[in-house]
């Protein structure tokens, strides 16, 4: 009988015993499980950190018994928490409540457990303090498991590292990002530095050669007085235009520098438009042309404007007018609109493409029937008129019909005059 | 399923997990407890409370109390859902 006993108790007793170690297997099982399922998430092509959270959360409520899982990251000076994911079905928390047990996990680097029974468990990455790990659970504590203890304290590591890696891998897209942008920038102002030597390499080289060519003719040949006179002009006014486009040059160099200065004082801009056309009423002359200036009715106030520069778009207006219209007329005008003043001229030249238009302003820029009729330009000077009127607080005025002519102008508001 | 039934079901499911086949063997012995594994249906016919408290003892008597912390963690989040007094001491 007694050794009945015996053998009853063995065997209870190696029961007891396989029940154990099945019992561990089958917790290691869960854990690998869990683990292996969050491995997938961070190695999946989801990269999106606040996405990878938010699964993550989901594979620990939806694996074990726990019914809440949130994964919070603390900002730099770990003083704030932004939520990254809340699996809280049961809706057991509010969020400021828990600000208070997040902070006090990550300052103590330690697990704390609330009453709630919800587990804050700090989130330690290469001894920095990342974040928490919310885990709570609807089990009365005294009967939570070691089991499921150690596992909180194994998930705060793993989820750790997961949510390090991905967002380490966030900044890395997003520096590489940067990266592209500014290597696409710097290839855009490369090219545009090549594009604009060559260009302004070009326009003087022309001037340049014209100007050596009529001094050439004035040593190899015996010219009349004439022809001297007509060789020396011409020279002249090819080294003139060089001057120009030099002027031209620095002065869109000056821009791109952000060195383009204003010497702002009240400017009458009636007289000026005035002097600039009679200046110009001889290049009408040789063309046949009809320029007019049209001052408005009612007096315009001075305005306080750069009188060196706004000579230089009235001139730049006026002066392509003429050179791209062939027969009518060019004719200038200003008034008093509201609380603007308007100036502008109007030609009935070649006008400008539709598919030209938006660009017409560029630096650079250059419409194909305008290069075709002056090839010496350089496309700078539109552009430098924009930014004269621009940077003085005006706007640009334009409008054109290809074949019928075009009108060029600019306004400026009466707040521009001088208190 | 009601509350019962559901905590049956876990603890079985449970016990499976760590026994397989024996948890359901030894489930099918106890006195008034019927199963349909496939159906999902586990009828109680009786004193429940006494069921349960039988259901559980058949772990214990095998298995030891190993077994019966078992049983209390696979039912923690419902058994709250059962009047105390309808609560095996077992369990509590």
């Amino acid at each position: 009988m007694d050794e009945q006993t015996d053998s009853g108790g063995e065997l209870s007793h190696i029961a007891e015993e396989m029940y154990k170690k099945n019992l561990e297997l089958s917790e290691r099982n869960k854990t690998l499980s869990l683990l292996r399922n969050i491995d997938e998430i961070v190695l999946s092509t989801v990269t999106n950190p606040k996405h990878v959270a938010q699964k993550i959360a989901q594979a620990i409520v939806e694996n074990t018994d726990f019914s809440l899982a949130g994964i919070f990251i603390a900002n730099e000076r770990r003083t704030k928490f932004e939520n990254y994911a809340l699996n809280d079905e049961g809706g057991v928390i509010d969020e400021v409540s828990i600000e208070t047990l997040l902070r006090t996990s990550l300052a103590k680097k330690k697990t704390q457990l609330t009453k709630e029974g919800l587990f804050a468990a700090p989130m330690i990455v290469r001894n920095s303090p990342l974040g928490v790990l919310l885990i709570g659970t609807s089990e009365p504590l005294a009967r939570i498991s070691e089991y499921k203890k150690n596992l909180m304290e194994r998930l705060s590591g793993v989820v750790g590292i997961a949510m390090d890696s991905t967002l380490l891998y966030e900044q890395i897209q997003q520096a590489r990002s940067k990266l592209q942008t500014a290597n696409a920038e710097l290839r855009g102002l490369d090219k545009a530095k090549d594009e604009f030597i060559s260009l302004a390499s070009h326009q003087l080289n022309t001037p340049i050669t014209v100007a050596r060519g009529y001094l050439d003719l004035l040593e190899e040949i015996n010219p009349t007085p004439e022809k001297k006179e007509k060789y020396i002009k011409n020279a002249e006014a090819a080294l003139v235009q060089m001057t120009s486009t030099v002027s031209d040059l620095l002065n869109a160099s000056r821009i791109q520098a952000g060195r383009f200065f204003f010497d702002r004082k009240p400017l009458d801009i009636t007289a000026l438009a005035a002097q600039i056309v009679e200046q110009l009423s001889p290049v009408a002359k040789l063309k046949n042309l009809e320029l007019t200036f049209l001052p408005s009715k009612e007096k315009i106030p001075q305005i306080k404007l750069d009188q060196s520069k706004m000579s230089q778009v009235i001139i730049n207006f006026i002066d392509n007018a003429l050179h791209y219209t062939e027969h009518g007329s060019v004719a200038a005008s200003i008034e008093k609109i509201n609380n603007e003043i308007l100036f502008k001229v109007k030609d009935t030249g070649m006008g400008v493409p539709k598919d030209a238009q938006a660009k017409l302003f560029q630096k650079m820029f250059r419409a194909q029937n305008a290069q075709d009729a002056r090839p010496d330009g350089t496309g700078l000077g539109l552009y430098l008129a924009k930014k004269i009127i621009e940077e003085q607080g005006g706007k640009i005025i334009f409008e054109s019909r290809l074949g019928k002519g075009s009108t060029f102008g600019f306004s400026f508001p009466i707040d521009t005059l001088p208190k | 399923m009601d509350t019962y039934s559901e905590i049956v079901e876990k603890i079985i499911q449970e016990q499976q997990n760590i026994i397989g086949p024996l948890a359901l063997e030894q489930a099918h012995k106890v006195k008034g407890l019927e199963i349909n594994i496939e159906k999902r249906e586990y009828k109680l016919n009786g004193n429940k409370k006494e069921i349960l408290d039988n259901l559980i003892n058949q772990y214990k008597d095998i298995f030891g109390q190993t077994s019966v912390e078992v049983c209390k963690d696979a039912v923690g989040s419902i058994i709250s859902q059962v009047p105390a007094g309808d609560i095996p001491a077992i369990l509590q």
